[in-house]
């Protein structure tokens, strides 16, 4: 009898194992999939005031080691004439059961067909979860943030 | 060599210069009488007497001396634009129908040829819709030109004036036997020009034109065949369009750097059949056509290189008409039935060229006024110096018509009852496409290729019932007449929108490709919203009456007309710097007035005719979207049309001369609001000709003169990339004619 219990504690803690190895071979932080947000930008003005603009589409794509935001006819002065879409790649992010962080520094954004140095994006912190979106960075001068709602 | 064979061979043979000026064409329409002031409808009749008297050598010339028509010389013979009692159209399809030995032109490009030789012109008022079917929603012009049945022998024709004007004609009308006739004939013209191109320094208003015509009829008893084959080549210069300062409300002088000219290659070709029977008539109208031509133009009509426009069109028109009536008119009932079809099929190329100057003033300063305020040192550019926006449009239309017409006499009255059925298909292919490289040095070392193209196939089908009513009182030669009838204007395709619209397409994918957006907005025309409009329709209330005294020494001609439009098509010049025109269905309008035509012989060597249209047309209801204009006066419409002639003839009884003969001729219109919001017109204004001549027994010698004090007016007013535009009417004309009839 000693020794079937031995056994059977030693069978189960074998499951327990298999069960673990099985655990480890499913992917808990895997790549997330394409994602797409609306929301508001504020941006805050060289004189200090907040400049903010509603119904900003942003989309998410991510690879394995980075993602990429671009934001679609966003401006970022009340008297700024034109809207642009903007694509920030080579941002970091960490996947943690679907919360998702993200940051970047120095990275060189694109707009208008080719590489907008003047508003290199730094500090750039954020997170995705719960069905909703937000970062802040810096773009050029001008500090940045976006809140917005995942589209289902 | 056939012609010239014919032209010896006449003036060899026995020469008979006896015209049949008014008498019974043996092909004549089934739908009017002869003597149309004994009908329920108001119309102008101009003779070979007249014709050639008031030197009438185009439409325009005839147009002067109808009350309430009006046909602008536009300083081309591919815009003749039609305006009777406010109905008209500028582009597209015409308001008024035209018949040439009684085949229907059914493109108005094809309206403006040389009128030579011709035996009749008439002209009537109101909607014809009823007989005559699409496009008659103003009324109709037949030309009805001589015949070997009207006249036998050669005629030949020479004139010369200032401008460096020539023209010279040549025909023989032969009728080797009693059933038989031929006639061929040929008209050279050649016009220097009235208004010089300050930029090039030559004449703009140039124009070469050949017609040859040959016409062969047979009758037998109860046949007539008479086969009708019309050439006309037109080679002509540009448009002398000036530009007009509205602040200082002065014309600049004509100056544009781009060809402007139009070639024309038409050719007619009509067999008209007729049977008589014991109790019906039969005849059928068969007609082939082609049109080629070919337009260039500056369409920014100035110095600078902005954007140029070369149109082509290629059309086969096929049209059939068969049309029964009782053979015995003395009967109390007379009826007339017919059916008709036709099938067009316009191929058309329309490639703008934008040029250096129109690349940045009509795309790029824009795009970079409003990416400057972001990077005010980069800029949007092209590679190209220019580019074109290609244009292929093709309109394939079927048309089949049904109609009748029934005239029951009671006593003293007449009650005219018709209607019309029309079934018109007309289907637009469209495709449309520009290339450029850009750069927009900020985020790009390199151009990159942006390509736009639009195309589509639309169509669009509409059947209209057009009923006619009237009731006569007769009275000897005096009638009086109450009249309702409804005309339409085909629908259509606005083809030219289509560089507009590429335009601003190309722009908004040229934005798009850079992902950038404009608050003042980039994007396309919405195509479905320019692309078409719809038929016109109108309804026309006459009052009118013709009087005669016994002896035909005086007659006079007078009537009310109120018209009730739906749906008038008008051409808008889209707002802001567009290039484009396009055809909008306006709303409602309201044309109310008044015509009235008095002849008189008060001696045997006097003749005197005068005549007078007034013309009231308002829209009713008509907001384009950015405006109201409903209460303005529609444009291009004179408000009053006068003509005034007297002539005088004194027989001679002469060795050499037959006669002398004087004329003096007044014509007057205006004034004439060019645009909906009524903010700019020509006033009334007034030309006054004069000829003097005299006449032996084969010949007569003409000198005449038009415009003879210079009357500085405008015939033709537009905008174009934020510029407004005039084309003044010709200045003084004078001339000599000869005429020699063998």
């Amino acid at each position: 009898m000693k020794h079937f219990l031995s056994f059977m504690i030693c069978a189960a803690m074998l499951s327990f194992v298999a069960c673990d190895k099985s655990d480890d071979n499913k992917d808990v932080n895997p790549t997330p999939e394409a994602a797409s947000a609306v929301g508001k930008v504020f941006v805050t003005q060289t004189d200090g005031s907040e400049f903010s603009k509603d119904s900003v589409s942003v989309s998410l794509t991510y690879a394995e080691d980075s993602m990429t935001i671009t934001m679609f006819k966003v401006k970022f002065a009340e008297r700024m004439p034109l809207e642009l879409d903007m694509t920030i790649g080579g941002v970091q992010y960490s996947n943690n059961g679907g919360d998702i962080k993200l940051w970047g520094d120095n990275i060189v954004p694109q707009a208008m067909g080719g590489a907008f140095p003047k508003y290199t994006i730094t500090n750039l912190d954020g997170k995705v979860g719960d069905g909703k979106i937000s970062f802040s960075m810096m773009c050029g001068e001008f500090p940045t943030r976006f809140e917005g709602t995942l589209k289902q | 060599m056939f012609f010239l064979g014919i032209l010896l061979t006449s003036m060899v043979a026995q020469a008979d210069t006896a015209i049949n000026l008014e008498g019974v064409d043996v092909t004549a329409s089934f739908k009017v009488r002869n003597d149309m002031r004994t009908m329920p409808l108001a119309s102008s009749s101009f003779y070979l007497k007249d014709i050639e008297r008031q030197q009438i050598k185009s439409i325009q010339d005839f147009a002067a001396t109808t009350p309430n028509l009006h046909i602008p010389d536009y300083g081309s013979s591919t815009t003749s634009s039609i305006y009777i009692r406010g109905m008209g159209s500028r582009i597209d399809n015409p308001a008024v129908g035209m018949y040439v030995d009684g085949v229907p032109f059914l493109n108005k490009s094809s309206f403006d040829e040389p009128l030579w030789d011709v035996r009749r012109i008439d002209v009537l008022r109101g909607p014809q819709s009823t007989l005559y079917g699409r496009n008659t929603i103003g009324g109709i012009i037949s030309v009805s030109t001589l015949s070997p049945f009207d006249y036998t022998g050669t005629r030949i024709s020479l004139e010369a004036g200032n401008g460096q004007m020539w023209r010279a004609s040549a025909s023989s009308y032969l009728q080797p036997t009693d059933r038989f006739g031929l006639s061929a004939g040929l008209c050279i013209g050649h016009t220097g020009g009235f208004f010089s191109n300050e930029f090039t320094g030559d004449r703009c208003d140039w124009r070469n034109n050949g017609s040859a015509r040959l016409r062969l009829m047979w009758h037998s008893g109860n046949w007539t065949i008479d086969n009708s084959l019309n050439v006309n080549l037109t080679n002509e210069g540009g448009y002398a369009y000036a530009q007009f300062d509205t602040v200082r409300r002065t014309t600049l002088p004509v100056a544009y750097n781009d060809e402007c000219g139009y070639r024309r290659l038409h050719i007619a070709e009509g067999l008209v059949a007729q049977r008589n029977m014991s109790a019906v008539t039969i005849k059928n109208v068969l007609s082939l056509q082609y049109l080629d031509d070919d337009l260039r133009l500056d369409q920014d009509f100035t110095t600078r290189s902005l954007f140029t426009l070369q149109q082509t069109q290629k059309e086969y028109t096929v049209s059939d008409e068969i049309a029964f009536q009782n053979a015995d008119k003395s009967q109390t009932l007379n009826w007339l039935a017919g059916a008709a079809a036709f099938f067009k099929h316009n191929r058309m190329s329309a490639p703008v060229m934008f040029k250096r100057d129109g690349i940045h003033e009509l795309i790029l300063d824009n795009a970079n006024r409003g990416l400057q305020t972001v990077f005010p040192n980069d800029s949007l550019s092209f590679s190209e110096n220019e580019f074109t926006i290609g244009s292929q449009f093709t309109t394939p239309t079927i048309g089949l018509a049904a109609y009748g017409q029934a005239e029951l006499r009671l006593s003293d009255y007449v009650l005219t009852a018709g209607l019309r059925a029309d079934y018109e298909r007309v289907a637009f292919d469209y495709a449309n496409s520009a290339e450029v490289h850009y750069n927009f040095s900020y985020t790009m070392r390199d151009y990159r290729l942006s390509r736009t193209a639009i195309s589509g196939s639309e169509h669009q089908t509409f059947v209209e019932l057009m009923p006619k009513l009237s009731v006569q009182y007769v009275v000897g030669e005096q009638n009086v007449y109450l009249s309702v009838a409804r005309g339409f204007k085909a629908g259509g395709y606005n083809s030219q929108m289509f560089s507009d619209i590429l335009q601003n397409q190309m722009k908004a994918d040229l934005m798009g490709a850079l992902g950038v957006y404009f608050s003042t907005g980039t994007e396309g025309y919405p195509i479905d919203k320019v692309i078409d409009y719809k038929p016109e329709h109108d309804w026309n209330f006459e009052l009118g009456a013709h009087f005669r005294t016994p002896d035909q020494r005086l007659t006079a001609d007078v009537a009310l007309f109120s018209i009730f439009c739906t749906d008038q098509q008008l051409t808008v010049f889209p707002s802001g710097k567009s290039t484009g025109r396009m055809m909008t269905n306006a709303g409602r309008s309201r044309s109310v007035g008044a015509e009235a035509a008095l002849t008189a012989k008060p001696y045997k060597t006097i003749s005197l005719s005068a005549s007078y249209g007034y013309t009231h047309a308002t829209f009713t209801d008509y907001n384009n979207g950015l405006a109201d204009f409903t209460g303005n006066h529609l444009p291009y419409v004179p408000q009053h049309t006068v003509s005034a002639t007297a002539n005088y003839e004194h027989t001679i009884s002469n060795r050499f001369i037959n006669s002398i003969l004087a004329q003096l001729h007044y014509t007057g219109a205006g004034r004439i609001y060019w645009d909906e919001a009524n903010s700019v017109w020509q006033d009334y204004y007034s030309q006054i000709g004069a000829s003097v001549g005299a006449s032996g027994n084969v010949w007569n010698l003409q000198l005449w003169a038009k415009n003879i004090t210079n009357q500085d007016f405008a015939n033709f007013h537009f905008t174009s990339v934020g510029r407004t535009f005039l084309s003044k009417g010709k200045p003084r004309r004078v001339g000599v004619t000869l005429r020699v009839m063998i």
